[in-house]
């Protein structure tokens, strides 16, 4: 009997937790209960740069992770975590069905023995979380903005005028709570589910990154599968980041009203501005030519 | 359950705690069917890297300096005015001291190290009992655990996701009334037991002399309430706060007390290194048996076996309680902290406990089994020191262990007692 | 020989010296620089860097000095002759317990090159490579124990 440990940081009211639980339902009925899925929260088997490390040591662990942090090893795949990337869910559907994708998730397996089970869990957009109104990238000026410590974040933050501060997402509130941070960026659920609305007061919706994730594994403990299980895993991870970005969508206008209600104030604002000041991005990080690749792909039918 | 065997006897045969959880923990791994022992490599590494961890270095510094930089013989000298006059003398000395110290102190057994030095002799030579004096600063080192900063309530913290802000705050309350509680058990037995002659006590302190020693250590009797401030306010995180309290220990000695020289302050970093590499090597070994808890799933069975017995807050409390004192009688306090908290707060948590509440519960706990037979650590440093026979110890401590169940109780059943600070300030 | 290894104990009380006076004050500094609103970025991962590197540096000292925590109630009620097999028994496990940690030490050092620390650039191998060199360092203070308990108990058999 085969078994895999999936370790999430996050908590099991996200929605993304629905998400794999969904993955193990399907993939231990589908197996007729021959592979076993257990899930941990709270990171207590390591975080995930740790658990990623695990699964190239051929551990039978799995990860949710996003594109973004996925770069240090394989840089393509880190213009997923790019700032206004893509336009809507439809296209990431088609971006990660592609050849191009592929390749990537190819090389990830060949160099890192990292396996990408399926990378349409979308986990959200990005917005600002600040304590006064932002209407254009110089409004940023001087604010301490908590981000993820990867370049593409840092260099996009920082396009958009902020100061960059990583922090561990768990030391946000109290981060926030305290003055050690003036804003963060997060995802509705994020904001949601960790409180942030009790320590801040705006919200701007920049939408500047698309948080999308993986469910990525040991390709060594992938492959000693027999193949009928590998395709029903797989398969089964799709369905389930399908599942669990289906939940992001529709939680989103009752979550904007929860929001609205505990006295936040949510700013739609024009985003031609902060577009165009976080093109510099792909130009710093040398993804201008794999963007245009990207767009290639989205235009093909 | 054959890994805990093998880990007590190992532990009880006489082998290094660090080096026995890293025998039971890498045994695991190597049997372990699908985890490579590179992981378990991994966990030692990744236990390394915590912000909030790099505390323990701090305090334990900080702590070093204190004893060098004059720091602590003003605090002495205060204490000894404050309450040498009451009926117990120097007994009395040495639990004030505790909460004096505490205020910087993290570690619980090096000040009650350094005050079975420093206030051992002087305690026997005033008339107290040996055993009693033994006892007085063992079970009173409880109270250096509760204050801020403790090392203890740190470590507790950063394993279970608690605010280490809160947990400082809720332990000042406990610890008050944990130094007024052992100084009620000194003054009702010096005053019925030993019937000390009265010429041997200090006389009482004239009021002028006690704001001029207070006004001689204001930095030190100062010093927990910038350190919970500078974190309330955020301009340090509570890790950042034991870099403060290291510079600020430095400050002090060289520039207010002109005591800390440059030798004096690379004695105490060297005797610092020594603590330091002791209790890391506990941590980092420790991480690799966290893994093999957690892959385990030992937390969901235990918290289901005692809900199984019951799903009352209160039951379910005392039951993690006594356990908890039993494993503090046999374990050192920081690996029962390291060891057994990633288990209990869920357990906790899951009957609608606060966990800040019960942090500072475990850590009076913990402690307090470090007071007492069979491997209460505090315990036999003291006696070591002092040179007091297990046997004397034990029957002056008797009525010290029995407040301090008391105490426990009355926390345990009024949360309010422990969650009225950090409520009304955080 | 006596004479080297004092000197190498003086050297490694010095290097775990500085590395801790270092750690003060890059979080010292971090946080004062933070509150000016100019966070450095790289302050804390630095500390935690050295931070694995003084835990087991310092860890070989503590050994060294005999200061780690141990439990004797149960030790010191056993004869000298039967204290001195035991502590030769556990410093061969220790032994085994080491070289394991130095191998997969080495294997994990290499296994990951990409990962890099926190928001910095640095491999994150850096951090690795603390758990073998510590353990060689252990090693090394272990082998000597044992043999000086070995010319020890022959001397007193
Ligand atoms: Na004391
Ligand atoms: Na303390």
């Amino acid at each position: 009997k085969n078994q895999l440990n999936v370790i999430t940081a996050l908590s099991s009211h996200d929605p993304m937790y629905k998400g794999l639980e969904r993955f193990k339902l399907l993939v231990e009925s589908k197996t007729d209960q021959q592979v076993e899925i257990r899930l941990f929260v709270g990171s207590q088997l390591g975080n995930d740069e740790d658990i990623l490390e695990q699964a190239m040591a051929g551990t039978n662990v799995a990860v949710l992770v996003d594109g973004g942090r996925l770069s240090t090893y394989q840089r393509e795949i880190g213009i997923l975590g790019a700032p206004y990337l893509l336009q809507d869910m439809s296209q990431l559907d088609k971006l990660v069905e592609s050849k191009l994708f592929q390749s990537w998730a190819d090389k990830l397996q060949n160099k890192n023995h990292l396996k990408v089970l399926a990378f349409n869990w979308w986990q959200g957009s990005r917005h600002l979380l600040t304590n006064k109104a932002i209407d254009q990238p110089e409004d940023l000026a001087g604010v301490r903005m908590r981000t993820v410590g990867a370049p593409i974040w840092i260099e996009s933050i920082k396009a958009m005028g902020a100061t960059p501060t990583p922090l561990s997402f768990t030391e946000v509130y109290s981060g926030l709570q305290q003055k050690v941070l003036d804003a963060a960026e997060a995802q509705y659920d994020a904001i949601y589910g960790a409180r942030l609305y009790e320590v801040t007061s705006h919200i701007t919706k920049t939408s500047h990154i698309q948080l999308i994730s993986g469910l990525v594994t040991s390709a060594d403990w992938f492959d000693s599968l027999p193949p009928q299980q590998q395709s029903i895993i797989i398969e089964s991870a799709a369905i389930a980041g399908r599942f669990a970005t289906h939940i992001v969508q529709s939680n989103e206008s009752q979550i904007e009203q929860e929001l609205r209600q505990q006295g936040l104030t949510i700013n739609k604002i024009n985003l031609a501005p902060f577009v165009e000041a976080t093109t510099s991005v792909y130009e710093t990080l040398g993804y201008s030519e794999l963007r245009e690749q990207v767009y290639e792909v989205l235009r093909d039918e | 359950m054959l890994y805990l065997i093998l880990f007590l006897a190992l532990l009880l045969l006489g082998m290094p705690l660090a080096f026995s959880l890293l025998a039971v923990g890498l045994s695991y791994f190597a049997l372990a069917e699908h985890i490579p022992v590179v992981v378990a490599v991994q966990r030692i590494v990744a236990s390394s890297q915590s912000f909030p961890l790099l505390a323990v270095p701090f305090f334990i510094l900080a702590g070093h300096i204190m004893n060098v930089s004059g720091i602590t013989q003003r605090l002495i000298h205060f204490a000894n005015l404050l309450v040498a006059w009451i009926a117990g003398g120097l007994a009395h000395v040495t639990i004030v001291l505790s909460a004096l110290m505490g205020g910087v102190s993290g570690s619980a057994i090096a000040d009650a190290a350094m005050q079975a030095r420093i206030l051992g002799k002087p305690m026997e030579e005033s008339g107290l009992p040996k055993g009693f004096s033994a006892a007085a600063i063992c079970v009173s080192a409880l109270i250096t655990a509760c204050i801020p900063p403790s090392i203890g309530l740190i470590l507790y913290g950063y394993v279970g996701n608690v605010s280490i802000g809160k947990l400082f705050l809720a332990g000042i309350v406990p610890g008050v009334l944990l130094m007024f509680t052992l100084m009620l058990v000194v003054y009702l037995t010096a005053k019925f037991k030993f019937k000390q002659s009265q010429q041997s006590l200090a006389k009482l302190p004239k009021l002028a002399e006690v704001f001029s020693s207070a006004k001689d250590c204001i930095w030190a009797l100062l010093f927990p309430v910038i350190l919970i401030v500078t974190i309330r306010f955020g301009i340090f995180t509570p890790s950042e706060a034991g870099a403060f309290a290291v510079v600020y220990a430095c400050v002090i000695g060289r520039f207010v007390y002109k005591e800390l020289s440059f030798k004096s302050l690379m004695t105490s970093v060297y005797e610092s290194v020594d603590d330091i590499g002791m209790v890391m090597l506990i941590i980092l070994s420790s991480g690799v048996i966290g893994y093999l808890i957690a892959y385990e799933q030992l937390p969901v069975s235990m918290a289901q076996g005692i809900q199984d017995i019951s799903q009352n807050p209160a039951i379910v409390l005392l039951i993690c309680l006594v356990f908890l004192l039993f494993v503090g009688m046999l374990m050192e306090g920081t690996v029962t902290v390291l060891l057994l908290t990633p288990i209990l707060v869920p357990v906790i948590q899951s009957v609608g406990i606060d966990p800040v509440h019960f942090g500072v519960l475990m850590m009076i706990v913990v402690t307090f089994g470090g007071t007492t037979p069979p491997v209460g650590v505090a315990m036999y440093t003291v006696c070591n020191i002092m040179k007091c026979p297990l046997e004397t110890f034990l029957k002056d401590a008797v009525p010290f262990y029995l407040a301090v169940i008391v105490l426990i109780v009355l926390l345990a059943m009024f949360p309010s007692l422990v969650m009225f600070l950090p409520d009304t300030l955080f | 020989m006596n004479k080297l290894f004092n000197r190498i104990d003086h050297v490694e009380k010095i290097i775990c010296g500085l590395l801790l006076i270092a750690i003060v004050l890059l979080v010292f500094l971090a946080a004062l620089m933070r509150s000016f609103s100019l966070p450095i970025i790289w302050s804390v991962d630095v500390a935690q860097l050295l931070f694995a590197w003084l835990s087991m540096i310092g860890a070989n000292l503590a050994l060294r000095h005999s200061n780690h925590a141990t439990v004797d109630v149960i030790f010191k009620r056993f004869s000298p002759s039967l204290q001195h097999v035991l502590r030769l028994v556990f410093n061969a496990m220790t032994l085994v317990l080491l070289t394991t940690l130095f191998i997969f030490g080495i294997e994990l050092s290499l296994l990951n090159p990409d990962r890099t620390l926190g928001s910095t650039e640095i491999p994150y191998a850096w951090v690795t490579a603390a758990i073998p060199v510590g353990a060689l360092l252990m090693t090394i203070t272990i082998v000597r124990q044992s043999s000086q308990l070995v010319k020890q108990g022959s001397g007193d058999l």
